[in-house]
């Protein structure tokens, strides 16, 4: 039976009221979908399943869609039948506060731990489900990270959810070479270059802010060095050079900034 | 889950026990909190989480094409499925014709990508009940296929070969197809020599057989696919029921669970019906790269449009070495997708470890996990 078939054989058994809003494709290879109320969930399932007709018993695959503009959550089951070879796409409307639905662990016992995925990450509550815990998350967790406006907790017992980006840490060094070169031999002009160029680039100066922390170290700790370094110099010439530049460069920058 | 190692209950008589998340036989990061009566477990309560990244969260972040090396993790064993069904799925939802020789690449690739698969599953489940060899055997045939794949996409394990639209590179060179067709012809007798060496041994078969027998109805209930529902007896294949690629073109067996030592759905037939899709994959890789050469070289991408922003939403699968392998996209006009979700084989066949374990012995647990199969990233994702 081909979708629109199916759609119409659950009107015909629950009415328009309660099997509704078939979509059918505008373009090729899509795949159709309709909406059931709610409170009807279990019925029509049933129906899907037990029906000779429609004989839908494997259900395939259960997802939670949050959409925040619409203040809905929809349950999709794909159900979908050995026997006939066809498959039915059903939506469930929730409200997003409160997104509530009876369990399908009857129907299909595939649904058990799809419908605590659900829970776990979208927050819909599956009423009569046998074992509705976390499944992925730890029991803990706080929020529901697939609804669209889920904001992720700074730390979990202390431990960060995010990490510096490698990419900014090692930024500077690419771009030091540069820096140095030009630094190298007009020292005492590039600082008064630097100053007229200050205020062109606002966000530049920036930057060197959110890295302040982990490089802020350096230049403290470089800067004594870059001034008793000629003596020091002969020993590591290859390294010397660009540590030494650097705080040259960057130091009057973080003065300036600060 | 309360931090359990080993608690009694007063009168001595059940025992809580904690299995993993790091024990030799859970195949991954995969923790199960077992209450035995002695050796006879009463209950198996599975642990799962320990892996997951929200691969679904971080495709809403990223375009299409974007995404397409995250889904190698999902299921790091049969990466290549992975890569297949996201690939069919904006596809699909794009409207891409893909050009017959990329076809033909997917499914030598996917067939090759199954065989090393099951190789480990196989020679993993041998090594879960104590038979050492099987697996070092397995991981020498495995061997060849990961250069075969190095060669052709340079990757041995998380491959980023199927593109949007066909796949990434055309075979490389002559003689890469002679070596393969080489190894096929190499490969057939070493099954049956692991047929000998594991398969009807006789420690092994009374450690399989008649164990955790799952029936056909089960099976359909409880959601299983792949080499797991057919186990059951269960003849269902995507590859053969709703033909994709280039499957139509070649001439394949669909092994199912006889109950040759046992009964129908038990452990061993899982472990027979994975090594008999093994001669079956050889089998297609051979014919279609026989094939292969009707279609012209370099022919691999189909046409795209200028950008992938489709609207509508999508149901694809495809047979993975776990079953059927399916990939729910919902497209809402962006660059990048609205949601998307994976429904994997290992996730749904771990719902049935907590009612198939009462009353089975501690090893047989061991028996139960190692033959249906499970990747805990697939699990997890």
């Amino acid at each position: 039976m081909d979708p629109k078939g199916i759609y119409e054989a659950l009107q015909a058994k629950f009415g328009e009221d309660t099997v509704f809003g078939f979509q059918s494709t505008e373009q090729k290879g899509h795949d159709p979908f309709f909406f059931v109320k709610p409170d009807k969930a279990e019925q029509v399932a049933l129906h899907l399943r037990d029906d000779p007709a429609l004989a839908c018993n494997y259900m395939e695959c259960l997802s939670g869609v949050d959409y925040p503009d619409k203040n809905e959550i929809h349950v999709v089951i794909h159900a979908f039948s050995y026997k006939l070879k066809h498959r039915a796409v059903m939506k469930f409307a929730l409200p997003r506060d409160n997104p509530r639905i009876k369990t399908f662990c009857k129907v299909w016992s595939a649904a058990n731990w799809q419908e605590r995925e659900c829970w776990d990450l979208l927050g819909v509550h599956f009423e009569g489900h046998p074992d509705l815990r976390r499944i992925m998350l730890p029991d803990d967790w706080v929020g529901h990270p697939l609804r669209k406006d889920y904001k992720e907790a700074a730390q979990y017992h202390g431990i960060p959810t995010t990490r510096p980006n490698p990419l900014d840490l090692i930024a500077p060094k690419v771009e030091k070479p540069k820096a140095a070169t030009a630094a190298d031999k007009p020292a005492p002009a590039k600082k008064d270059g630097a100053a007229d160029a200050k205020p062109k680039p606002a966000p530049k100066a920036e930057e060197p802010k959110a890295e302040a922390k982990p490089q802020a170290d350096k230049p403290k700790a470089e800067e004594p060095k870059a001034e008793a370094d000629k003596p020091k110099a002969e020993e590591p010439k290859a390294e010397a050079k660009p540590q030494a530049d650097k705080p040259k460069a960057e130091a009057p920058k973080s003065d300036k900034s600060e | 889950m309360a931090e359990v190692i080993v608690t009694r209950d007063q009168d001595g008589e059940e025992m809580t026990l904690n299995m993993g998340p790091h024990h030799p036989s859970t195949h991954g990061v995969l923790r199960f909190i077992l209450k035995t009566d002695g050796e006879i477990i009463r209950a198996a309560i599975p642990d799962v989480g320990y892996l997951h990244r929200s691969i679904e969260k971080i495709a809403e972040r990223n375009t299409y094409e974007g995404f397409m090396p995250y889904t190698d993790r999902v299921d790091y064993l049969a990466a290549m499925f992975c890569n297949e069904v996201w690939a069919t799925a904006v596809e699909r939802l794009h409207g891409v014709e893909v050009p017959m020789r990329a076809q033909f690449l997917r499914g030598i690739t996917g067939e090759l990508n199954r065989i090393i698969s099951h190789l480990i599953s196989l020679g993993c489940m041998a090594m879960d009940l104590g038979a050492f060899t099987p697996f070092v055997q397995a991981l020498r045939e495995r061997e060849f296929v990961n250069d075969f794949l190095e060669e052709l996409c340079g990757a041995r394990l998380t491959y980023n070969y199927c593109r949007v639209g066909g796949v990434a590179h055309d075979l490389p060179n002559d003689t890469w197809k002679p070596h393969v067709l080489e190894w096929v012809d190499h490969f057939l007798p070493m099954v049956d020599e692991f047929d000998r060496l594991i398969t009807y041994n006789e420690i092994f078969v009374k450690r399989c057989a008649n164990i955790a027998v799952i029936t056909a109805e089960e099976a359909i209930d409880w959601g299983l696919v792949g080499p797991n529902l057919r186990a059951s007896g269960v003849r269902w294949d995507v590859r053969k029921d709703d033909p994709y690629g280039a499957y139509p073109l070649v001439d394949f067996k669909i092994p199912v669970g006889t109950g040759t030592c046992g009964t129908v759905g038990d452990s061993f037939d899982r472990f027979v019906v994975r090594v008999e899709e093994m001669r079956e994959s050889a089998k297609i890789v051979r014919q279609l790269l026989q094939k292969i050469d009707d279609y012209p070289k370099g022919e691999i991408r189909g046409q795209l449009p200028k950008k992938l922003r489709a609207t509508g939403e999508v149901y694809a699968h495809v047979e993975s070495a776990r079953g059927d392998l399916g990939c729910y996209v919902i497209a809402a006009g962006k660059d990048e997708p609205y949601r998307v979700r994976f429904r994997t084989g290992s996730f749904t066949v771990m719902g049935i470890v907590e009612p198939k374990s009462p009353g089975l012995f501690v090893a047989d647990l061991v028996a139960l996990i190692s033959s249906i199969d499970v990747v805990a990233p697939e699990i997890d994702r």
